[in-house]
């Protein structure tokens, strides 16, 4: 492990990850999915946060502040699918709607360039990608923005965390288990998380220095 | 990668001066256009990447894009503009995924060269999954001269004999190199010398160290709106690799037929056997090649 490694809050069972990390995070929205991608994009001390939400930009930034971690109003900013302006304090871009990839890779760039140019780390997520499955109608399309993503992740030396439910709805192609395999491929570390005998779990693949098996996650 | 060849296309004269100075500043090869029409024109040659401002007399930095993904759709884009993203038209070009880099921002010509050579090397526009091993695949293809090998013939009448035993209507013999598949030998489909990696299954496939099989891409999320496919009628697929000696996936032998088709565990050990054979001719062509040489 670098000596940049990120960390998590203690409220995730995940050692430190290498700078420059993608992370795919797959499991049930019910399981609690969404909440698992805020706690892992959740900004530290002197990081930024550019998220990317296939719903409301506002909403999910209101609620990013709900899972802990340290804001910094210039350096946080959403990506949005839904129109939502935002309050003048907020960095809330939209586009319109989840089929428009050229906007949101343009929306995405500049705004991960602003918040990462003055900062010393930057976190990205999207939450989640398949809606973006769902509305694409070349699947190719989907998997150039993704790559575009990650590549920016590794250059910017950050950490980017992708939710997918291969439970959701994926439109009339394939299924959301073999979209989750296919996709899970472009990212280093696969994150699963289910509804165990006692909560939920996680675990995680593709990771040197991570927990063996499950583990709760409280 | 020093050198790479950027194609620099702004309308305004001093403006694209001063990017491509500030390319050249960073060891890249910049090619100034002015014009929609002169993207298309240079990306018949050997491009690296494309530094688009937004707006033209005969077009917009997305029509830029969407020449690039026609003929080049491997080569990523940089939309270098003042011109907010918001005020940009997407509504005909939804999908064409592109690096927004704002010509104010601090920096902006010394990070741009940055930009473009992190930009190609990392590959980070390309619309598919890269085999962890990717550049010791390519040094091992490049070890085959295939032309110089000869072999075309040999392996039209090994896919004829291919297909005839599995019962598909066609089969081929295919590598793939850092853009595109080569077509070596095909029997009962007509695919031409070469296709973008992105349009073929092989691409999917050297992922793979199991025979792949496609029983109806119809139902496949990878291939929704392939039409490179769909024009062709393919409907099934199955491809056992192509691996040297060293154990590098070089290309692959394939079945392909125009109804949805299964195979069975059997038929799959024996399609890997053929492959085999034909990664032995292969690899004795250029054995006896090389001592020919020498």
């Amino acid at each position: 492990m670098s000596a940049n490694a990120i960390s998590f809050g203690d409220d995730v069972p995940l050692n430190p990850v290498d700078a420059g990390t993608n992370l795919l995070v797959s499991g049930p929205t019910d399981a609690g999915l969404k909440s698992l991608v805020h706690r892992l994009i959740a900004p530290g001390e002197g990081e930024g946060l550019v998220s990317i939400t296939t719903d409301s930009g506002d909403a999910f930034l209101r609620d990013q502040r709900q899972h802990g971690g340290a804001y910094d109003d210039d350096a946080t900013g959403v990506v949005g699918c839904a129109s939502s302006p935002g309050t003048p304090d907020e960095l809330v871009r939209s586009v319109t709607g989840t089929a428009d990839l050229s906007a949101l890779s343009m929306e995405f760039s500049a705004l991960s360039d602003d918040v990462g140019y003055q900062t010393d780390r930057l976190r990205s997520g999207l939450y989640s990608v398949s809606p973006l499955c769902e509305s694409a109608s070349d699947m190719r399309d989907v998997y150039r923005f993704l790559n575009s993503v990650v590549s920016r992740n590794r250059r910017s030396r950050g950490v980017f965390v992708c939710g997918i439910d291969p439970e959701a709805n994926v439109g009339e192609f394939g299924s959301g288990e073999n979209i989750t395999k296919g996709i899970s491929m472009v990212f280093q570390g696969h994150v699963e998380l289910r509804d165990g005998a006692t909560g939920p779990e996680i675990r995680v693949t593709g990771l040197d220095g991570q927990p063996d098996g499950w583990q709760s996650l409280d | 990668m020093s050198g790479m060849n950027v194609v620099c296309a702004d309308a305004d004269t001093t403006a694209r001066t001063n990017t491509t100075s500030a390319l050249s500043d960073s060891g890249l090869s910049p090619v100034e256009t002015a014009s929609v029409a002169d993207v298309r024109d240079e990306l018949e040659n050997d491009v690296d990447c494309v530094v688009t401002e937004s707006d033209f007399e005969d077009g917009t930095g997305m029509d830029v894009v969407r020449a690039v993904r026609e003929s080049a759709p491997d080569v990523p884009c940089v939309l270098y503009t003042d011109e907010s993203p918001t005020d940009i038209d997407t509504t005909q070009v939804e999908g064409m995924v592109v690096e927004y880099f704002r010509k104010s921002s601090p920096d902006a010509g010394e990070r741009l060269g940055d930009l473009v050579r992190d930009l190609v090397t990392q590959r980070a526009q390309i619309s598919y999954i890269l085999p962890e091993n990717e550049d010791e695949r390519l040094a091992a293809l490049a070890e085959y001269d295939i032309e110089e090998l000869d072999l075309r013939e040999s392996f039209e009448r090994t896919t004829e004999l291919v297909a005839s035993h599995f019962g598909w209507e066609a089969a081929f013999v295919g590598t793939v190199d850092q853009t595109e598949e080569q077509f070596i030998a095909c029997h009962g489909i007509e695919l031409g010398e070469s296709l973008n990696r992105e349009d073929t299954i092989c691409t999917h496939a050297i992922l793979e160290e199991q025979v792949t099989v496609v029983e109806d891409i119809l139902g496949d999320h990878r291939f929704l709106g392939n039409e490179t496919l769909t024009s062709v009628g393919v409907r099934a697929y199955a491809g056992a690799n192509i691996d040297t000696p060293d154990g590098q996936t070089i290309g692959s032998l394939c079945l392909i037929d125009y109804e949805p088709k299964e195979m069975s565990d059997e038929e799959r050990r024996e399609l890997a056997m053929f492959a085999d054979e034909v990664a032995e001719q292969l690899e004795l062509r250029r054995q006896v090649l090389n001592t020919e040489v020498e």
